[in-house]
């Protein structure tokens, strides 16, 4: 059974299958307070583990520039190893093809338009991580 | 309005197209039919003298309802295009500001908006924060660095000053001690006295060249623009630097192609670039000839000074030969080592000639020699200059 917590912003689930899925929320504006907000919700639901992060960004609509930074800041990555960013719209693709290109996220990051491929892909490197060891770094 | 409260004539007189619309849209068609069967039903009533009011009325509150829709449709559809044409302005505004380097400006995202109208909004929003961000950031820095500069420049300028002072001293007092004692003293007493003038003087044009450079990167440094006496100052240059052109076993050739004696200029810095050039010249040259060789020509519509110097040196390798000018550069590091030199000379006289207008420009082939020429536009000189000069 998942455990969640409901930001300003995001829907934060811990599922049975270790992925995180954030689910943002239809919200005027992504500002660094939601980024912190959200980030530390994450942690506290995670209880200080790195984790795949499934990000359902099929609804957002803006994010402001020190909340990318945030996202792909080094607080992030402290809690996320790597994240699906599931898109659906031209918005969506315009956001996440910022992110990749311009904050360069220190972790793993890719966009998906299908939910299924996105958890595939967080799965894989589940995998490949439990084959490497510990992935810390 | 409520139904019934219209008569045939009235229903019948009403523009129920209403505003335009495209042909093809399923509502007009819908208003259309109801208008034909209303106006079937009319003739009809007139033919038959049997009216069917409750027929009419139901018509008739159908075709209000069909009416108040498309009205509904027309204005949501008038609001759309007013919303897409204000966006789009507010685009176009955005991007003419980008175009312009002007990153403060942001286009609205509306909500219900076409995903391809708000995506494009919120890329150039995006644009837009990154690049002001940057600016900020590069403008800090700069500001940061031009005060270093700054700094740097006033540190420069206080340290050569206080360098300056006992070195003159340290010198002076060589040159006394070797008048005084420099018959009567051991040799070996007279060549430590020697080693002493030139290390001093050697630090001294040393601190003499960072000071001018720093001077000139500061924008610190002013000519004096005044006339002067040409040939007075090319004998004088050469007076200087024949003992280094023989020191190095070389020989001098000074050619004169000019005719003008007057110059307006800052003779100082034009000295120093002309005897830069020439103990180059000489230092990269060991039995061989070093020309000085001074011709004036016309050259978009000014009168231009050509100052060369030539030499049958080492000559500079092709890849060195836009390097060698800037500061501290020379051909290679044991270039330093074996003839010394900062290798801030090229520099500054380069420098110097921009500041004058003109340019020092180098050819050169390895093995044969190098070739500077310093072209130095000749100002015109006002009335009464030729006097002054004569007078002073």
């Amino acid at each position: 059974m998942s455990q969640v917590i409901e930001t300003r912003t995001e829907l934060i689930s811990l599922d049975d299958d270790e992925i995180v899925r954030c689910k943002v929320k239809q919200t005027e504006e992504h500002r660094l307070a939601d980024a912190i907000e959200n980030v530390r919700a994450t942690a506290a639901l995670v209880g200080g583990r790195r984790v795949f992060l499934l990000l359902d960004a099929r609804t957002a609509t803006k994010i402001d520039r020190e909340a990318r930074e945030y996202y792909t800041g080094p607080e992030n990555a402290k809690v996320v190893r790597a994240t699906a960013m599931l898109i659906g719209s031209s918005v969506g693709r315009i956001i996440g093809n910022f992110i990749l290109r311009v904050n360069h996220p220190p972790f793993p990051f890719r966009l998906f338009s299908d939910e299924e491929s996105a958890n595939s892909w967080l799965r894989d490197l589940m995998a490949a991580s439990d084959d490497d060891g510990p992935w810390e770094s | 309005m409520a139904p019934g409260s219209h008569d045939g004539e009235e229903v019948r007189g009403r523009d129920i197209e209403g505003p335009e619309v495209h042909a093809s849209d399923p509502l007009l068609d819908r208003l259309r039919g109801l208008q034909a069967r209303i106006a079937q039903a009319l003739d009809d009533r007139r033919i038959e003298s049997s009216a069917q009011p409750a027929t009419l009325c139901e018509l008739i509150t159908q075709l209000e309802t069909s009416t108040d829709a498309l009205l509904q449709e027309n204005q949501r559809q008038r609001d759309q295009i007013e919303r897409t044409n204000l966006q789009f302005g507010e685009l176009v505004e955005v991007v003419m500001g980008l175009a312009a380097l002007d990153y403060t400006q942001r286009a609205t995202v509306y909500e219900g908006q076409d995903d391809a109208t708000n995506a494009l909004a919120i890329g150039l929003n995006m644009m837009c924060e990154e690049l002001e961000h940057a600016t900020t950031e590069l403008i800090h820095t700069r500001d940061v660095a031009l005060a270093a500069n700054r700094a740097k420049t006033t540190f420069l300028a206080n340290m050569s000053h206080e360098f300056r002072t006992p070195l003159n001293a340290i010198i002076g007092y060589s040159e006394l001690l070797y008048e005084e004692y420099g018959s009567t003293a051991q040799p070996m007493m007279v060549s430590d006295l020697e080693r002493i003038n030139t290390a001093a003087r050697h630090l001294l044009a040393l601190i003499q060249d960072t000071l001018d450079i720093s001077k000139i990167e500061a924008e610190k440094l002013e000519l004096e623009f005044r006339p002067f006496l040409l040939p007075e100052l090319l004998d004088d240059i050469v007076a200087t630097i024949t003992p280094m052109i023989h020191k190095h076993a070389n020989r001098l050739e000074y050619i004169r192609e000019f005719e003008l004696s007057i110059m307006l200029g800052d003779s100082t810095r034009l000295r120093q670039v002309l005897l830069n050039l020439l103990s180059n010249a000489s230092k990269f040259t060991t039995d061989g000839v070093v020309t000085l060789r001074v011709c004036e020509r016309v050259g978009a519509g000014q009168h231009i000074m050509d100052f060369s110097v030539s030499d049958t040196g080492i000559g500079i390798e092709p890849d060195m030969l836009d390097r060698i000018f800037e500061a501290f550069t020379q051909a290679d590091d044991s270039t330093t080592r074996m003839y010394g030199g900062t290798g801030l000379g090229l520099t500054i006289s380069r420098r110097l000639c921009e500041m004058m207008g003109g340019a020092l420009t180098v050819t050169s082939r390895v093995g044969h020699g190098s070739t500077f020429v310093a072209s130095v536009p000749i100002p015109p000189m006002e009335t009464g200059s030729v006097a002054a000069v004569g007078d002073s």
